[in-house]
């Protein structure tokens, strides 16, 4: 399901965050927002997850007006991960059963069991699943927030800086886990990010949003050393090493 | 070792685990049903007690079983169950531990409420004037009236703070507790100029006594709690999304706001029933979901039935205590509750591992 918004605006009392930005996003492929601290990425974020609402502009998830979908619809169709997780002393799988949340009537079935374990299994975690949340690291803790996302089978997946927290080795397996979940589900997958390294390294199509707008958006053509630099007001440099693109501060 | 068969296995004896502990609870509930029955100023053996349950030859026997022995049973089972899951789902939409009945002041609203009942009903014959229209209310009724109205108000002040101002849950429970201090200063305030039985009137009220409830209260309280019982389970799996956060919440579907200003209100409302039939029974809405999360965890499945069984428990087992300490005197079940509720909740805060 792609993703169109036109001239979407947001203002939070008399700042105007956004300022009616437009772009197409299309399945199957994972979207890097990128920006300094305070560009509005998480804004949008949200407004996309349809936890704000935008002052003017719409949201088009496939034909249909995202305003227009009611709560349970959206989360058919929108999974949302935030930067932080809450823990509680939920067990692991009870956790991941909330993302059937938006599936089932009034009480958990057999399916929704068979759903939790398959998932567990598929990203090798099921040795965390009668595990209290409070107990788990960092990294479990995102892999098991994304495993939620990823049980309430959307066709948008929304992730609020996804691996901020976490280590080298941890940022490394939850961005292969992301990609490789978008394209075997066919999602159109939007993170922001701040590592630009991670996002050259794992997405396909780059929005670079700067005071209030969006700069440039496209595929691996608009990360360029002038765009990049004008984005973070620092000289950065590209180069290829390895065969990927790397950028440093020059 | 985690293959899907032995992950449905741990899963399965996860759910067993905590199914038994609340199957244990229920069952603890029947002794303590029967207890409760035999406990009381008059002498019963278990046959007069079945007699006077089943057969109507003997009417003393009779209408002890009916009119005290029974009312104060199922008093004991719907105050325990209504201010429990009251206390649990209070705690969970303001995902504030402290978050309970008293904690909120509503408590507090219905006793300064009663108070001034006690007050108008004393002036009544004096005032034939301005409480004319309230001749054909017994002044039980009007001190119920005014007692319950007090405490909706309280719900309304607090409901309406958090919605104008958009205040924090923490700011919830602190105004919670600067109503509780205004009740209590205007109680006091009608209590210093009090006759003698006024006085003694006011006090008694705020003593929660489970021996205070007639038949048609009980069946208005049955009502009540059934309903707030319903609504409450009905949204389990919304009050478990709200343990991952408002945002996430909703992007599962969960009308957060809708939901926690519609828990608050029913929360409240089986509260303040609550307490304008039986006093203020302090502690339990607080003690019970505290005691079953420690012993189910988190789980509303789980954690929801446990606390109305456990709060149940909690009032059968304070009236059996006030019964029995200072036999002959019955000491009403809000003063055990009280008493038990310092010691208890301080263990479950201090006792804890994960504190």
């Amino acid at each position: 399901m792609g993703v169109e918004f036109k001239q979407l605006s947001f203002t939070y009392g008399k700042q105007q965050i956004l300022d009616e930005i437009s772009c197409n996003l299309r399945p199957g492929c994972l979207h890097a927002v990128l920006g300094v601290n305070g560009a509005g990425k998480s804004t949008l974020i949200k407004l996309l997850a349809g936890l704000l609402y935008p002052t003017s502009g719409a949201i088009l998830l496939g034909e249909e007006h995202l305003e227009k979908l009611s709560l349970n619809q959206r989360a058919h169709r929108i999974a949302y991960v935030p930067q932080q997780q809450h823990v509680s002393d939920l067990i692991v799988f009870d956790y991941l059963l909330l993302g059937r949340k938006p599936h089932r009537c009034w009480r958990s079935v057999h399916e929704d069991d068979t759903r939790v374990f398959a998932m567990l299994k598929k990203l090798d975690l099921s040795h965390l699943s009668q595990r209290p949340l409070h107990q788990l690291s960092g990294g479990e803790l995102q892999k098991i927030a994304l495993a939620r996302a990823f049980i309430q089978e959307p066709k948008v997946l929304l992730l609020d800086e996804p691996t901020s927290s976490l280590d080298l080795k941890n940022q490394l397996e939850v961005m292969e886990i992301i990609a490789e979940e978008t394209s075997a589900r066919n999602l159109t997958t939007i993170i922001t990010v701040h590592d630009v390294n991670l996002a050259l390294r794992f997405a396909e199509h780059f929005i670079l949003m700067k005071d209030r707008n969006i700069l440039v958006a496209g595929g691996l053509e608009v990360m360029t050393a002038p765009h990049l630099s004008q984005l973070y007001k620092l000289p950065l440099q590209l180069y290829f090493h390895e065969g990927r693109l790397q950028v440093t501060p020059s | 070792m985690s293959s899907i068969a032995q992950l449905g296995q741990n899963q399965r004896n996860h759910r067993r685990r905590r199914l038994y502990c609340l199957l244990a609870f229920a069952l603890l509930l029947l002794p303590a049903a029967g207890l409760i029955m035999l406990s009381g100023a008059s002498e019963l053996s278990y046959r007069q007690l079945l007699e006077g349950l089943f057969c109507s030859h003997d009417d003393v026997t009779h209408l002890v079983v009916w009119q005290i022995r029974l009312p104060r049973l199922i008093g004991a089972i719907l105050g325990g169950v209504s201010l429990s899951l009251s206390g649990a789902v209070l705690q969970a939409v303001l995902k504030n531990p402290l978050a309970a009945p008293t904690t909120l002041g509503i408590a507090q609203g219905a006793a300064f409420g009663a108070a001034l009942g006690i007050t108008c009903s004393s002036m009544r014959a004096s005032f034939p004037n301005i409480f004319g229209a309230f001749s054909g209310v017994t002044n039980s009724v009007l001190i119920s009236v005014f007692a319950f109205v007090f405490s909706l108000l309280t719900t309304v002040v607090i409901i309406l703070l958090t919605h104008l101002r958009r205040a924090g849950k923490e700011s919830i429970i602190l105004a919670g507790v600067a109503l509780s201090s205004l009740f209590m200063a205007g109680t006091t305030f009608l209590q210093y100029f009090a006759d003698e039985t006024q006085l003694a009137m006011i006090v008694h009220w705020t003593f929660g006594d489970l021996a205070r409830a007639s038949w048609p209260e009980l069946y208005l309280m049955g009502l009540v709690t059934l309903l707030s019982t319903g609504y409450f389970f009905v949204n389990r799996f919304n009050y478990n999304a709200l343990l991952a956060g408002d945002e996430v919440a909703q992007s599962l579907g969960v009308n957060v706001v809708r939901l926690r200003l519609i828990t608050m209100i029913i929360a409240t409302l089986a509260t303040s029933v609550t307490v304008t039939f039986f006093g203020i029974l302090g502690f339990v809405g607080l003690i019970a979901p505290h005691m079953s999360r420690r012993l189910v965890g988190s789980d509303n499945c789980y954690l929801l039935p446990l606390s109305a069984i456990i709060g149940a428990l909690i009032l059968i087992f304070a009236d059996i205590s006030g019964q029995l300490l200072l036999d002959p005197v019955a000491l009403p079940a809000g003063v055990i509750t009280s008493f038990l509720g310092t010691p208890v909740f301080l263990l479950l805060i201090f006792g804890s591992r994960s504190s």
